[in-house]
Order: structure tokens, then C-alpha cells, then sequence
């Protein structure tokens, strides 16, 4: 049991190194904001499915999120960008 | 020579493998398939994409090579699925199951197709294999491969950890009951801790939850249940046909098979009901009915129980022959028609040759990003100028031509040149 134990931790490692950069949706605020930020990304035309979250920012009247977007076609991964945008909360 | 059941259940096992290895290149990509292909649903846990990636890695990006993938996976089911019926009855019965299982119509199928479904129902089988026999010796040896197969299954996608956890509840009711419970804490401790790396997987990607919710209480949910059933039976009907009235039949072997049997299929089922009942890869899981139906068949006289599997061969026929040899109603739709984009793209790609990014409009799925060379925009959600010189937009030339000179139309496809 010791072994399965240890061998799930150890796969688990990458997900639990994510976990952190998670904790400021616990914030209601910061949760409502994220769907406005990616509206924002729809409206440009990028795949939601291509953009991955990479850090909130709370400023003082708004709140930032930075995405990373990484375009993938059918034989290219194109390099990473990283994407602003920001919601001002009133 | 005299030909006996034996025979006929290698000729079905035959022609099933056939049919899993064919029209492989036939249909266009799927949204759903090239998400699958480009190992970006946030939505699933990753194993099931990484195996894609990794045969296009070594193999080329090439529709053949992710859809062989899951055909190879189909036809590695029917082997697992011999041992599995072997811990439940003698080698005539696993073998008549096997051959029923060849010639199941939504295995076939979804082992054409790169859905994942098949990958999932491989490690699902793979679970309740080693559950049975950790469950009747719970040496190392069984509980090991009971830990791997069931991480797989988790990894694989990510509704796979449903039948880990229901085999965790079966397990406690049915120790409920007995007064030596030691025997089986082994097994449910293994199960629950090869969920630990699902639960973390789930817990760092916030795009499982954003599915859940984005479709919680429209296509993920159990609203409506009896609207759901109904669907879901409208569904297996449409790609079953008499496979169906079979199921219902079989259901008398009932008590022949022990509680994870039926748990392991009632977890298909669920899944279909909970996750969208009109999604038609669910009806995947089905195929493990082909171990009651054999036993139900068996019960009959000879001269039904070979009429029977004369007609659900001639279905299986008509639904998935090579379209190349025969198209019917009841194929599916995409083997029915011509493709469009296996044969459309390069004059597509040829116009736009010199476009680094163009934008499309009418929905277009993940598998225009497979099929496309420029980089895509999708314009519906965007505010107009549109950035790009090119627009390319599906199913309406009214709306291309209202945009600029068009340079190229067919019967799918309009492509603009903005002003």
C-alpha cells in the first residue's frame, strides 16, 4: 500500500505544483472576472481551448489575468504569448 | 467438415477485426476527435491524448495514424475480453462472447474513430479484470495490476475514475454484510489511492470544473431524466438496431454475473445518461453485453440461437460494411456521404498559400485548425473590421460575398477578400 501510495503522490507532483496559482479563484470576485477576461479573448478570435491561465493580478480598480496562448494546428505547436487583459470592476 | 459454433465464432472474430481496421481515412475529423488529436481538452485528463501525440510523434501527423490508435486498441478488447468472460464461464461460452463482442456495431465503430471512448473502455475492462481476480486472491500480484489498470482508466479520460468509485461502493455495501472485512480493505484502499492522482489532476486544471459548469444543467445533468433515457435509447437504437432487442434478452442471464459486471456497464450507461445521452461514443461501453447475450444465446435451440447471429451479423454488415462496397440507410451519417475536407482541402489551402492568419465564420470546429495551414481566427464572437485579409466562411456565400471579392466557393465553402 506504502509503494501505491508513494507512486500516486509522484505522479501527482505536476499537479500539485499547479495548485497554488489556483488559489486567488477563491475569491468570488477574481471567479466572475475570469469569464469577462475570457469573453474578451472570444472577441479577438483566439481558441480558448489554446490559452491557458498564468496569474491574477489585483489592482486597484481592476483586475488583470495573464494568459499564456499557444496556437496548435495540425502540425505545429507555434510559440507561447502571453495575453493581458483586464477587468475593471465597476 | 462439420461446422460448429467453435467455427463460427472465429469467422465472426475475423470479420470483426476486418471491419475495425476499415474506412479508416474515410470520414472527415471531428471537433471532438481533433481535440482528442491535438491533446487540448482541458476537459479530460491527459493519458488518452498523450498516446495520440505520441503516435503522431513517431508515425506523422496523419488522420490513418490517430485512428489507428484507437483501432488497435479495438481489437486489443477482444483478447481482455476472452480472460474477462473466462473468470464467469468455460472457453465456448468466452469465445462465443468474444465473437459477439467482434461483431458489436458501436465498438466497431468508435474503433474507427479517435474519440477516446475505445482507450477508456480497454482500461475499464482491464479494471473489472483485475478487480475479479484481486477480489478472489488479493495477492501483490493482483493488487498491483489492479492499482495500474485503474490509474490508466482514471488518466485515460476523465469520467474513467466513475467505475473506480463505484467499485469502492460496491465493496463497502457488500462488506456491509459480511463479518470478515479485512479481506477487501486491500482492494478498496488500492482503488481509492489510485484515484489520488485524478483528484490532484482535477483539483490543478480548472478547465474540468469550467466544462462542468459551461454545461451543467443543459447537456451534462439529470434534468429531464425521462427525455434522457429516451434519447439515449433513440441513439442505441440508431446504431444497435436488433444488437438492442438482444441486450433486453440477455438481460435474463442476470444472475449468472456477479454485481462489478453490472456496475462496469451500468457506469457506460450512466455515463451516457449524465454526460449527454445523443453523444454516440458513449454507446461504446455497450459491448460488454456481448458476455450475457452469448450466455442467453446459448440457453436457446441451435437452429434460433444460429438465426440470430446470422441476423445481428447481417446487421452489423449493413451498418459498417466499406462504403466503398455498399452504402445502406443505416450507416452512419459520415459513412453515407462524401467527405468534405479529406478531399477539399488542398484546393483550400492553395488559395490561401500566402495567409499567415485568416478568420473563419459559422461555427467552425476544432478540426478546421487540423485541416487549415494559415493560423484561424474564429470571427463569430468578433467585432468588426475583421484583422485578417482573408475570411473564410462555412455553409454561407450570401454573408462571403457580403464581405469582399470572392476568390474561392463550393459547397461548403466561401473565401473572401476583405476591401
Amino acid at each position: 500500500m506504502f509503494i501505491f501510495l508513494c507512486t500516486s503522490l509522484l505522479i501527482s507532483i505536476t499537479s500539485i505544483a499547479g495548485i497554488p496559482r489556483l488559489v486567488p479563484f477563491a475569491d468570488s470576485k477574481i471567479r466572475s472576472g475570469i469569464f469577462d477576461s475570457m469573453n474578451k479573448l472570444r472577441s479577438d478570435g483566439l481558441w480558448l481551448i489554446n490559452t491557458d491561465i498564468k496569474n491574477v493580478e489585483i489592482k486597484e480598480s481592476e483586475t488583470c489575468f495573464t494568459w499564456e496562448h499557444r496556437y496548435r494546428s495540425r502540425e505545429h505547436i507555434f510559440p507561447k504569448e502571453l495575453i493581458t487583459t483586464c477587468i475593471n470592476e465597476n | 467438415m462439420k461446422i460448429n459454433l467453435k467455427h463460427i465464432s472465429w469467422a465472426l472474430i475475423i470479420l470483426g477485426i476486418y471491419l475495425r481496421l476499415t474506412d479508416l481515412t474515410f470520414p472527415d475529423l471531428t471537433t471532438d476527435e481533433a481535440q482528442a488529436a491535438f491533446g487540448t481538452s482541458p476537459a479530460w485528463t491527459p493519458l488518452g491524448m498523450m498516446i495520440l501525440r505520441g503516435a503522431q510523434g513517431i508515425f506523422g501527423h496523419e488522420l490513418i495514424v490517430i485512428r489507428m490508435v484507437s483501432a488497435l486498441f479495438g481489437i486489443a478488447f477482444l483478447p481482455l475480453f476472452y480472460y474477462l468472460c473466462r473468470l464467469y464461464s468455460d472457453k465456448r461460452i468466452s469465445l462465443f462472447a468474444v465473437a459477439i463482442a467482434a461483431i458489436f456495431p458501436t465498438h466497431i465503430l468508435f474503433s474507427r474513430l479517435s474519440y477516446l471512448s475505445i482507450q477508456l473502455c480497454l482500461a475499464w475492462t482491464l479494471t473489472l479484470y483485475f478487480f475479479l481476480r484481486a477480489r478472489k486472491e488479493p495477492s501483490a500480484k493482483w493488487l498491483s495490476m489492479l492499482y495500474i489498470s485503474s490509474v490508466v482508466a482514471t488518466m485515460m479520460k476523465t469520467q474513467g475514475l466513475l467505475l473506480p468509485v463505484f467499485l469502492v461502493v460496491g465493496m463497502l455495501i457488500e462488506n456491509l454484510r459480511k463479518a470478515d472485512r479485512n479481506k477487501s480493505i486491500e482492494i478498496v484502499l488500492t482503488l481509492i489511492i489510485s484515484l489520488i492522482p485524478v483528484f490532484f489532476y482535477i483539483l490543478s486544471h480548472p478547465g474540468v470544473f469550467a466544462t462542468v459548469f459551461q454545461y451543467g444543467g443543459n447537456m451534462y445533468g439529470v434534468s429531464e431524466p425521462g427525455n434522457r433515457i429516451f434519447d439515449l435509447v433513440i441513439t442505441w437504437w440508431r446504431f444497435l438496431s436488433i444488437f438492442l432487442i438482444a441486450i433486453a434478452f440477455s438481460l435474463s442471464a442476470y444472475r449468472k454475473l456477479n454485481w462489478p459486471f453490472w456496475i462496469t456497464i451500468g457506469t457506460g450507461i450512466l455515463t451516457g445518461i449524465v454526460l449527454g445521452p445523443s453523444h454516440e461514443y458513449y454507446a461504446t461501453y455497450l459491448v460488454l453485453f456481448a458476455l450475457p447475450i452469448s450466455i442467453s444465446l446459448l440457453q436457446i435451440k441451435p437452429i434460433y440461437r444460429n438465426l440470430s447471429v446470422g441476423a445481428l451479423t447481417v446487421i452489423t454488415i449493413l451498418i459498417l460494411a466499406p462504403q466503398s462496397l455498399l452504402r445502406t440507410p443505416w450507416m452512419p451519417v459520415h459513412y453515407q456521404e462524401d467527405p468534405y475536407w479529406n478531399t477539399h482541402t488542398e484546393a483550400v489551402n492553395e488559395v490561401l498559400k500566402d495567409e499567415e492568419v485568416i478568420t473563419v465564420l459559422g461555427g467552425p470546429g476544432h478540426h478546421i485548425r487540423w485541416y487549415l495551414d494559415p493560423k484561424v481566427l474564429v470571427g463569430d464572437n468578433m467585432e468588426k473590421p475583421y484583422k485578417t485579409d482573408y475570411v473564410l466562411v462555412l455553409r454561407d456565400s450570401d454573408l462571403a460575398k457580403s464581405l469582399g471579392k470572392i476568390v474561392y466557393e463550393d459547397e461548403r465553402v466561401s473565401i473572401a477578400v476583405l476591401p
